[in-house]
């Protein structure tokens, strides 16, 4: 998956521990991008509209987005609603990656529009296959739609 | 003058005349024959004239009598018929009076709104006497219920000519109240002001108690609506912080102690490597235990959508995901044909994923594992049944197998959590039905269900 270093993963993760076994898992599989953390809503939007401390970043948008939805600041749910409000984000994929099934996240996750919804397993090996799915699907397989 | 003098009168002239024609006659012999002739004819006419009269009033006076005579019958006969009918209306009267004493209070009040009259009723359902109630006004037995204005309409309503009807509460003697339904008629004079007033009342008291009652049980019932939407709503937002953040410490614990193995392996020993696991094994167990009890508290949190649902393809495909855990084991599925129920689909499929797992799970040890869902009659009552002949169990622990976290073997003998017979039972009662088990130990076990209690 050497070819898909230069597009970048945008985490949005407030939990240190899911951070390091997120990108340990990307890791051992063999995903090599890049990844940007953003540890709570208001970050990941700053970066995703180039705001705040991310006001003069490029303007490339990341490959996908894996959003977290128990967020400090501004939930995931926002964070997702306000993606898709936005005309220049409003195609950006984004996979819903958090602890939860419960039947009202789910719901609420596709109606805003998520592309997909992963739950993070307790078991780490479970943990790796997901996020070696999500790489080869999001990273490889997939098209990215084109800059809006 | 009388018919009587008149008479008098009349043969007097007459036999005056024939004096005179007498006394003629005799005077004057041979010279005046036709004087005497021409008196006695007239007094003959006057005499004749008189008879005719007589006889003409005499026949006047009997019809006069006659007639005075039926006038006084018909007179007499009307009458007669006047009483005869006034004392039917009279009787009828007193028959309305008795009929309505019976069912109803009635009290009559003078134009000043002083009581004149009350039934026995009346005297009955207030407590007072006769004598203590008449000359009073009703403010005797007012309760004070009622608002001043309720009140004054009720007097404008009937001072201007209309009847009132309406509920009014009242107070007795011994200061109870009653309720009575009330109707005031007023009665108006020809200028059209008011000279008495009929009031009928009917005893509601009893439905009064029940629809306070009811009205009571209706608010506390929405107290407790509230309670329980508050109970609920705190269910909801504890299972979504379990949901969200009891897991990711596990996977903390999970996820660091594998990267400890596979990262440093070679400074830990067989023992340590062998800790590491056991903390990955807890972590993941309690992982499955929230899951577990996250299902177990859907069932409750979850509103069901009832419909016809068909069981026998629910079973197949249940089956058909269980494929993966018989890992290559020759188990004999049987699946009664057209088996339906009414339930809520997710929750029924939740049922047979516990039943037919467990089922699958306990004949882990058969040489011919053999799993059978079907439907047997019991009366009305629709039963059905998954029966398996494996690892079964001592029936003197049946009454523990529903509860959540209760298990009969040991984890090492069969994985599990104890919480997937406990989520059966609560949707089977949610669905008003009934589950129980038969079992002998290495003979297998059957789990029969109902899905709603028999009509």
């Amino acid at each position: 998956m050497d070819n898909t270093k230069d597009k970048v993963i945008l985490l949005v993760e407030d939990n240190a521990d899911d951070e390091l076994l997120t990108i340990r898992a990307l890791k051992k599989n063999n995903i090599l991008n890049d990844v940007v953390v953003a540890r709570d809503g208001a970050e990941a939007l700053d970066y995703l509209f180039r705001t705040g401390a991310y006001a003069g970043r490029d303007q490339s948008a990341p490959q996908v987005v894996l959003l977290d939805l128990k967020l400090p600041k501004i939930s995931g749910l926002e964070v997702l609603k306000r993606i898709r409000e936005e005309a220049r984000t409003r195609t950006q994929p984004v996979v819903i990656l958090t602890s939860s099934t419960e039947e009202q996240d789910l719901a609420a996750s596709y109606g805003l529009g998520a592309n997909s919804y992963i739950r993070k397993p307790v078991n780490f090996e479970q943990f790796s296959e997901a996020a070696r799915q999500i790489g080869l699907y999001w990273l490889v397989l997939n098209e990215a739609p084109p800059k809006p | 003058m009388k018919p009587q003098q008149r008479r008098i009168v009349i043969v007097g002239v007459a036999l005056a005349l024939l004096g005179v024609a007498l006394w003629a006659g005799w005077r004057s012999k041979s010279s005046a024959p036709g004087l005497s002739f021409v008196v006695l004819v007239a007094a003959f006419f006057v005499l004749r004239e008189n008879r005719l009269r007589r006889q003409a009033e005499q026949r006047l006076h009997e019809l006069n009598n006659q007639l005075e005579q039926r006038v006084r019958e018909r007179t007499a006969e009307l009458a007669a018929d006047l009483e005869r009918r006034v004392q039917e209306r009279a009787a009828q009267l007193v028959q309305f009076k008795s009929a309505l004493d019976e069912h109803a209070i009635v009290a009559i009040t003078d134009a000043r709104g002083k009581i004149a009259y009350v039934n026995d009723k009346f005297c009955a359902i207030s407590q007072y006497s006769r004598d203590e109630l008449i000359g009073q006004d009703h403010r005797m037995i007012n309760s004070g219920h009622h608002p001043k204005e309720f009140i004054r309409e009720l007097w404008e309503t009937i001072r201007s000519g209309r009847v009132w009807k309406g509920e009014l509460k009242n107070r007795a003697k011994d200061g109870t109240f009653y309720w009575v339904a009330t109707t005031i008629v007023p009665f108006l004079d020809e200028s059209g002001k008011p000279t008495q007033y009929i009031a009928i009342r009917t005893d509601i008291t009893e439905r009064k108690s029940v629809e306070e009652q009811v009205v009571q049980l209706n608010a506390e019932l929405r107290v407790h609506a509230a309670q329980l939407e508050a109970t609920n709503k705190e269910l909801e937002s504890f299972a979504y912080s379990v949901s969200h953040d009891l897991r990711a410490p596990l996977r903390g614990m999970d996820g660091f102690s594998l990267a400890l193995l596979e990262d440093c392996a070679g400074q830990l020993d067989a023992t340590g490597q062998d800790y590491l696991r056991r903390i990955r094994a807890g972590a993941q167990r309690m992982g499955q235990l929230i899951d577990d009890l996250l299902r177990l508290s859907q069932v409750t949190r979850t509103e069901m959508a009832v419909d016809r649902v068909n069981l026998t393809a629910l079973a197949r495909k249940v089956i058909a995901e269980l494929q993966p855990q018989q890992a290559g084991r020759a188990v004999q599925w049987e699946v009664g044909d057209q088996l339906t129920g009414r339930g809520d689909t997710r929750f029924l499929q939740l049922v047979l994923e516990n039943l037919l797992g467990n089922a699958l799970k306990f004949t882990g040890k058969c040489e011919h594992a053999r799993v059978e869902f079907g439907q047997q009659g019991q009366g009305a009552e629709q039963v059905f049944f998954v029966r398996d002949n494996g690892a079964g169990f001592d029936m003197a622990y049946a009454t523990r197998l529903f509860g959540a976290f209760q298990r009969l073997h040991t984890p090492t003998e069969f994985p599990g959590t104890g919480i997937g017979l406990a989520t059966v039972q609560r949707i089977i009662h949610r669905h008003g039905g009934r589950v129980w088990a038969e079992a002998q130990p290495a003979k297998g076990a059957t789990f029969y269900f109902t899905l709603s209690t028999p009509q």
